[in-house]
């Protein structure tokens, strides 16, 4: 109301056009007619109405809202119990999620009587049941149409095979349209759409899929394409198309020869479809590549243009060449040819160019330097399917190939441009790229510099493996940087990590090793620290006896955890936890594989000597002439430490001998 | 040279025990071998290694050497993984601390031995100490394979000097500021006796149980040797001539597909489909999947059927009433009651509302003789009550 208001206002008054400064145009009221009869006659130009979809302007709102590191996932409770801290947890939360999802709509077409009322007006179809086809339907050849449409394969056969019953006659376009879509997906129905936290999860377990045909022979498909007639260069092409998808590879191409020899002409992603199963239908590098040949120069014959398809179809047949210098020259030969047809590259074309060029047995190569320089800043959108390949096989390059540090955030830097992320695949190629990037990180950069990244990246974004642990933990020793591993211990425990022996001697290795400095005011806290860490593993430990996935201690290990917990000097409780430790390796001796060294036992022995705990340090001592362990300086620290009272006294001499004394 | 090796290592094994007394048949058999090793390859390596050795002796230690000699030290800490093979037991210490007695007693001999097999081979010192460290380095290699506690008490032995040494050599004071670069193991100028050794050994057991992470470095190496091939100039190449080649006229192939074409765009899109990052997303989605309404929110969103009545027509009813309905009354009266609740409800369509009021005119058509009826009885009835 106020604003037709306004606008009324505003064409009783003179609209004049007022050009502030260059800055840009403002539309004012005119206050007085002389000031604006000189510019009256300008003319006005109204920007034309941009068409907008429906997503838009939520997308531009989403474009706004970056990623949070130190929260999880949109998609997971915001509850802090249930806040995903493992990679299995994370995937099984998001499945449960939308295994809910599942559920909920099995009840809706379950009990479909519940779900007739229509709340919302206008109606929402989605929440209507869907409609569902029996042999009793009656079906016409409209609702055929409309699930060809809709990409609903099973109802779209059911339909098909009822209107054939019933005699009523389906026109060519339609069944055209029916096989293609038969083709498309081989008879098979398609994971719903809708479904994208499963399809996000997928490939972990999917990763041996394309392998051998699955082609189904002599099933609706051809029985379409048999019922076409006479036979169109779109029924070939459908086929061809489908048979290469699902690799019947020689029927595809005996198909193709038969329609060129009709003179049949067919199109370009025809071609590409047979060109991308040429290294099945050849064995050797050099007959594909002939093939490869033969197949463009038929297309150059029918005039056709290649597009970015052939051109990834092509890279695709040379990745398999096992001749690399074969390779790479029929690569390079592609790509100048296809510069000069227009044809702009994808992601995909770049990461077949990588796997083309680095390979574990070729010499090394630096194209990926090259890529970068080409594709540096650029956004992409999808535009083949292996787009997705190119940003986990990049970082595969940075790390295991080059193993250059600067490449690896120039890769990261174009991952992160625009709507890049997009391209990243799915869980489990994220997971590959997150993998290589921190595992060269913290092989090159200093510990600093490679904890801020860690601090950003985990663990909500990624969380490490206990492969990429080790390595982390090796860099921490590397650079004596034990400050770091109370940080780095609790996220182990988070992670579930604890159940590995190696990281924990790892683990406790390096506290052992470098031995806080008590004089600088930052390291003050770490003795104590370390002591919680080392107690903290001991109960870890000896709760996993319990379960399935046991770690046993040994006799280091726990010597290690002695040693922390005596380092801790300044608390008397710390003491007395060691002794815990130490009377439960005595007590459990037989059952520990080795002995603690030597050195955590005389440490222990010395803080007894300090905690004026005598009985301590001569069941220490005891517990080392048991095992045949070094004995001397543990008696000789005893016995200066100590003013023995008569009965310790006579204890040392008979453990050690009355010789020592002497000396 | 693996393959040569091996054989050999059988026969020095087992004639380990002999070795000391029979120095000049061992001779023998090594030194072919050393032969064997050195023939082409190593010569001018050696010379190399000699030239460093002096250089080294001169200097005193440079900050390189301590850093390896730092490396050295750490890469033996790293093997304290215990296996199940080589677990102590507590029993066994006594046992072990005998064996290691007579272990060393061993090692001394041989120790000797080879000394006084250098003594005849070489002339020059620094030759002398080369063969008689190789010869170290194999024998004590073979015996670590034999006897797995052994080498440990030896290289404790040999160890402890520079250990304690280590101690000195403060790790981040060598470290600040200095690029690892770990995929090499470090060349090692210095070549004294002891230092050979223990690398060896401590190479030893690493090589054996092959593990992927000490494998992986190894085969860098290899790798980093070959030529650098250089930048690749992307689109420089020959092109292949089919397309190119006299320009032939090649015309664009659009999809012959229809069905087809949707269908893979629509795959292609899933591709890079992610599980929705915020709420704006999660609305996008659900909008695609049409479970809410359609941005920007409109009154007529999904208004099929209505879609080309005008409005008036749903407000204005009056207008069927004008041909049937009389002038005023109490059928008039009702009947604007009517078009007033139609005018006013949204959920039928401006037909349904025109049928509804024509209901009522047939209604009252229907009943006309009764209304008729009872409209004069009143009327009589008010006459009747106003002449009363």
């Amino acid at each position: 109301m106020y604003l037709s208001a306004q606008l009324r206002l505003l064409s009783r008054c003179r609209l004049t056009r007022h050009i502030a400064s260059g800055n840009g145009t403002h539309y004012t009221i005119a206050a007085s007619p002389a000031t604006a009869a000189k510019e009256e006659e300008e003319h006005i130009e109204i920007p034309k109405r941009i068409q907008r979809s429906s997503t838009d302007l939520l997308q531009a709102l989403a474009s706004t809202v970056g990623r949070d590191s130190t929260a999880p996932h949109y998609k997971y409770h915001d509850d802090p119990y249930l806040i995903p801290m493992s990679n299995v947890a994370k995937r099984t939360y998001a499945l449960s999620k939308e295994a809910g999802r599942k559920a909920a709509n099995w009840i809706k077409e379950e009990h479909r009587e519940l779900f007739l009322h229509q709340e919302a007006q206008p109606a929402i179809e989605k929440f209507a049941p869907s409609m569902v086809y029996t042999e009793q339907s009656d079906v016409d050849v409209d609702s055929l149409q409309q699930l060809i449409d809709q990409g609903e394969l099973t109802d779209a056969t059911l339909v098909y095979n009822l209107l054939e019953q019933k005699g009523v006659a389906v026109s060519d376009a339609l069944k055209q349209s029916l096989l293609e879509l038969v083709c498309f997906y081989n008879n098979q129905e398609p994971l719903p759409e809708e479904y994208i936290e499963e399809r996000w999860f997928l490939q972990n377990s999917r990763r041996r899929e394309r392998h051998g045909k699955t082609w189904k022979d002599g099933d609706l498909a051809e029985k379409l394409y048999e019922a076409i007639e006479p036979k169109t260069p779109q029924s070939y092409a459908a086929l061809i198309r489908g048979m290469a998808k699902y690799l019947q590879c020689e029927r595809a191409y005996a198909l193709l020869q038969e329609a060129n020899e009709r003179q049949i002409q067919l199109d370009t992603n025809t071609y590409n479809a047979i060109i991308q199963i040429v290294s099945y239908l050849k064995d050797s590098a050099d007959q594909r590549w002939q093939l490869c040949s033969e197949l463009l120069q038929q297309m150059a014959d029918q005039q056709l243009h290649p597009n970015l398809n052939t051109l990834n179809a092509l890279l695709e047949c040379i990745s398999s060449f096992g001749n690399f210098k074969l390779a790479r020259s029929s690569a390079l030969k592609l790509l100048a040819e296809f510069k000069q047809l227009g044809v702009v590259p994808s992601l995909g074309t770049y990461y077949y160019l990588l796997i083309i060029f680095c390979r574990e047995r070729a010499p090394v190569s630096h194209v990926i330097v090259d890529i970068l320089n080409e594709i540096g800043g650029k956004e992409f959108k999808i535009q083949h399917p292996k787009d997705t390949y190119f940003f986990a096989t990049a970082m595969d390059v940075c790390r295991n190939h080059l193993h250059d540090k600067a490449l690896a955030k120039k890769v990261n830097d174009l991952l992160h441009t625009g709507s890049n992320y997009d391209l990243v695949g799915d869980s489990f190629k994220e997971s590959i790229y997150y993998r290589n990037y921190l595992a060269l990180l913290c092989q090159t950069e200093s510990i600093e510099d490679f904890m801020q990244t860690y601090d950003l990246l985990v663990p909500n974004i990624y969380i490490p493996e206990p492969g990429i642990m080790e390595e982390i933990l090796r860099a921490v020793e590397i650079s004596g940087a034990v400050d770091q591993v109370p940080r780095i211990w609790s996220d182990m425990v988070i992670f579930d990590h604890t159940h590995r022996e190696s990281l924990l001697l790892y683990v406790l290795r390096i506290m052992v090793d470098n031995r806080p400095n008590a004089e600088l005011p930052a390291q003050q806290q770490l003795p104590e620290q370390c002591a919680k860490v080392a107690l903290d593993m001991f109960n870890k430990i000896e709760e996993s006896a319990k379960r399935i996935r046991k770690v046993s201690f040994t006799g280091q290990m726990l010597g290690n955890i002695l040693t922390l917990l005596v380092r801790d000097a300044g608390n008397t409780s710390s003491f007395e936890k060691a002794s815990e430790v130490f009377a439960y390796i005595d007590k459990q001796q037989h059952r520990i594989p080795g002995t603690p060294a030597d050195s955590a036992l005389l440490e222990y022995v010395e803080a007894a000597v300090v905690h004026k705990a005598p009985t301590q340090a001569l069941a220490a001592l005891q517990y080392a002439v048991e095992n045949n362990m070094e004995t001397s300086a543990l008696a000789k620290c005893i016995h200066d430490g100590y003013t023995l009272s008569e009965v310790h006294l006579a204890k040392l001499k008979s453990l050690v001998g009355e010789g020592f004394l002497e000396k | 040279m693996l393959a040569l090796r091996n054989p050999q290592r059988l026969n020095i094994r087992a004639l380990l025990p002999a070795a000391c007394k029979n120095v000049g048949l061992f001779s023998y058999s090594s030194s072919s071998q050393s032969k064997d090793d050195d023939g082409a390859s190593s010569s001018d390596d050696e010379k190399s290694a000699k030239k460093q050795r002096k250089s080294a002796e001169q200097k005193t230690e440079t900050a390189a050497q301590r850093l390896n000699r730092l490396l050295g030290s750490m890469q033996m800490q790293t093997t304290d993984q215990l296996t199940a093979t080589d677990f102590p037991r507590p029993g066994d210490a006594n046992r072990r601390r005998r064996e290691a007695l007579k272990q060393d007693a061993a090692t001394k001999n041989v120790i000797t031995a080879a000394k006084n097999i250098a003594s005849m081979l070489g002339t020059d010192d620094n030759e002398r100490k080369q063969t008689e460290s190789e010869l170290l380095a194999k024998l004590l290699g073979h015996s670590a394979e034999g006897a797995p506690d052994a080498p440990q008490s030896d290289v404790q032995s040999t160890t402890a000097a520079p250990a304690s040494a280590d101690k000195e050599l403060n790790l981040s004071e060598l470290i600040v500021g200095m690029k690892i670069d770990r995929r090499q193991k470090p060349e090692q100028p210095e070549q004294t006796r002891g230092e050979y050794v223990r690398r060896t050994l401590a190479s030893r057991p690493k090589s054996r149980t092959g593990d992927r992470t000490s494998l992986r470095p190894q085969r860098h190496i290899k790798r980093e040797a070959e030529s650098f091939s250089g930048s690749v100039n992307l689109y420089g190449g020959e092109p292949l001539g089919i397309f190119t080649k006299g320009s032939p006229k090649l015309l664009d192939s659009p999809d012959m597909l229809a069905t087809w074409s949707v269908l893979s765009a629509r795959e292609l899109k899933l591709q890079a489909a992610h599980p929705p990052a915020n709420y704006f997303e999660q609305m996008v989605q659900w909008t695609a999947q049409g479970k809410v309404w359609r941005f920007p929110i409109d009154n007529e969103q999904d208004m099929h059927e209505e879609a080309d009545v005008d409005f008036s027509e749903h407000i204005f009813l009056e207008q069927h009433l004008e041909d049937w309905c009389p002038n005023k009354g109490p059928i008039r009266h009702f009947m604007e009651l009517v078009c007033v609740g139609l005018s006013k409800n949204p959920y039928v369509t401006a037909q349904d509302k025109k049928e509804h009021i024509l209901w009522f005119r047939d209604y009252f058509e229907a009943k006309k003789d009764i209304l008729k009826d009872l409209m004069s009885k009143e009327s009589k009835a008010n006459v009747k009550s106003i002449t009363a």
